[in-house]
């Protein structure tokens, strides 16, 4: 069952007087994960809705492998969706919520057993799991069981509304890698809302920039962050200095970005643009060191890995060299979108 | 005397202000003198004189089936508004329903009065039912929408899992609504039956429920011996008693609830 593509094609949606989408076209591929990326009112989640039958769309299309499903009612769809408060049903046990979509298809006994064993095996929770009561379980069990209930009607498409948010990081980094190989072993089509990066960066093989109802640039992770289509994208996805064309050394107008991590601290050689500054500010970030340089009354952003920074032996007040590659400069045509 | 000594003194004599009139007409349910303040001993006299009161019965059924249909009519129409008003938003019906709640009683019973009169209705037990029903649907619909948030995410839950709505309604939203159904049909079961005002301006020749049997004895004490003082407090008591039971067993039902 694995592999069903999921296409928008001009998807139109508005509540009362928002806009929610402005003609989205975006093809979530068979048996991958796509993240639907972007702030909060980006219109990421009005997306996930319309591909689970939640919401119809006022124009444009819906196709599941090709064959239009706009108008199909959710009950009808197949998808199997983790919402962002999760939904459990509180009045039923661990049990009872990951057997409702199967006892909805008539499944019963030995069948239904073994197949709410094998989806609870799957996402980690054992047997003494299966009588408790929702409530009383932790976010990070919770999680497990809203995934379970999802995956146990074998659907076609699994649809994850910002599904970690609440998690704190260690339980979001392991669920984030379970959902990873959940994901693999089952082949199955997965579109993931979120507004972090990280988590985006971390799950996504397909990653789709949402911005004000629009989808503004689709790719892998690297892709998108190495040719960020605008500014918005290289500021929201991953950090980058904006700076203005001339200064960054190109021989034009308009804006321009530089990723932190390209900046590098007193280059030798092998750079094309080299400034002076004063080291103004330094942020301590595990791995890597976040460094601030005053430039020219323009503050520039570094990041450093941990080794180079110690060995460099720099300080706040520091008077420092950085440079850059004009290769890594990302211009953009119009400048803003 | 601390602060919390006199909270608890002042708790007390507040549940005696409330509690003594109610014991006392008990107490006087069982005196056999048919006159109130003289104690002339113990009898139950008066309540086997009910057992043969057989206005008193009419009465008994009237005021019960009365409350049985209103809560339940009530109930169940505020039960499909709430699940049509979503969201978080007050809406049309919010404000339309909210008024009957703090209108004084009377001003609701003149106005059901006068449309009945207008509309030329023959009032007895259909005009009762209706006006009680009437403003116990804004009691049911409050009741009911306190939770009413939190069930569309459930509803599209279901939804995506393959229910349809009866069956969405069926394994979801009605376990879940009902502490919200029971507490509604409890308050206005007991709304009902313990209306007098309402019931005397709707009611007409010849039907009557207990509150109003009651009235019409004790302004003509002397009409008959069912109409005695004492005979009046042993029918009032069993009135208490039967809505003292219903808020009891509501209260059982609600601790249980709590308690799983």
């Amino acid at each position: 069952m694995a592999g069903v593509e999921v296409r928008f094609e001009d998807v139109w949606k508005s509540y009362e007087a928002v806009i929610a989408l402005r003609g989205v076209t975006l093809t979530a591929p068979g048996g991958r994960i796509t993240v639907l990326l972007g702030q909060s009112g980006c219109g990421k989640t009005t997306l996930l809705k319309i591909a689970a039958g939640l919401l119809e769309p006022d124009r444009g299309r819906v196709y599941f492998n090709g064959v239009d499903y706009t108008r199909v009612p959710a009950e009808r769809r197949d998808v199997g969706m983790v919402f962002q408060d999760l939904a459990l049903f509180p009045h039923m046990s661990v049990f009872e919520n990951v057997a409702f979509g199967l006892r909805v298809r008539g499944v019963r006994g030995l069948e239904l057993e073994r197949r709410v064993r094998e989806v609870l095996d799957l996402v980690g929770l054992d047997r003494s799991f299966y009588n408790r009561r929702v409530t009383e379980l932790s976010g990070g069990q919770q999680q497990r069981v809203a995934l379970a209930r999802a995956l146990v009607i074998e659907p076609k498409v699994l649809l994850l509304d910002e599904p970690l948010a609440h998690l704190d990081y260690k339980v979001k980094q392991r669920l984030l890698e379970e959902v990873r190989r959940i994901q693999r072993s089952l082949r199955i089509t997965t579109i993931y809302v979120t507004h972090d990066q990280l988590e985006a960066m971390a799950v996504g093989d397909v990653i789709a920039v949402m911005r004000d109802g629009y989808v503004v640039q689709v790719g892998t992770p690297r892709e998108v962050y190495e040719n960020p289509r605008d500014l918005y994208v290289a500021s929201f996805f991953g950090d980058a200095n904006i700076l203005d064309s001339r200064f960054a050394g190109l021989n034009s107008d308009g804006l321009v970005a530089l990723r932190f991590e390209d900046v590098i601290l007193n280059p030798n050689g092998d750079v094309d643009v080299v400034y002076e500054g004063v080291v103004e500010d330094i942020i301590f970030q595990g791995a890597f060191v976040s460094l601030e340089v005053n430039v020219i009354n323009r503050s520039l952003k570094l990041l450093v890995p941990r080794r180079e920074f110690a060995r460099q032996g720099v300080s706040l007040g520091s008077r420092v060299r950085v440079g850059w590659k004009l290769s890594e400069v990302r211009g953009f045509n119009s400048g803003t979108t | 005397m601390s602060s919390k000594q006199l909270l608890r003194v002042y708790t007390y004599v507040i549940a005696l202000l409330l509690y003594i009139p109610i014991a006392f007409m008990v107490v006087s349910s069982f005196n056999s003198s048919p006159y109130i303040g003289v104690w002339e001993g113990f009898t139950t006299y008066w309540y086997q004189l009910l057992l043969r009161d057989s206005e008193a019965h009419i009465a008994l059924v009237n005021s019960l089936t009365i409350a049985i249909v209103s809560s339940t009519l009530s109930v169940s129409t505020a039960l499909l508004a709430a699940l049509q008003v979503r969201g978080r938003r007050l809406t049309a019906v919010d404000a339309l329903v909210y008024p009957p709640i703090v209108m004084p009683e009377v001003a609701e019973a003149v106005a059901l009065f006068l449309a009945f009169t207008y509309l030329g209705v023959e009032k007895g037990w259909l005009t009762v039912m209706l006006g009680h029903t009437a403003f116990n649907l804004a009691f049911a619909y409050v009741t009911l929408t306190v939770s009413r948030v939190r069930f569309e995410e459930l509803e599209d839950a279901a939804r995506t899992l393959g229910a349809g709505r009866l069956q969405t309604f069926k394994d979801i939203i009605l376990p879940l609504a009902m502490p919200g159904i029971v507490a509604a049909l409890a308050i206005t079961f007991l709304l009902s039956f313990t209306n007098f005002i309402k019931t005397l301006f709707t009611t007409g020749p010849g039907f009557y429920t207990l509150p109003i049997l009651i009235w019409n004895r004790a302004r003509r004490p002397g009409i008959s011996e069912f109409a005695s003082q004492n005979a009046l407090n042993a029918l009032a008591t069993l009135v208490t008693l039967t809505a003292l039971s219903i808020a009891v067993a509501y209260t059982a039902y609600m601790l249980r609830k709590a308690g799983r």
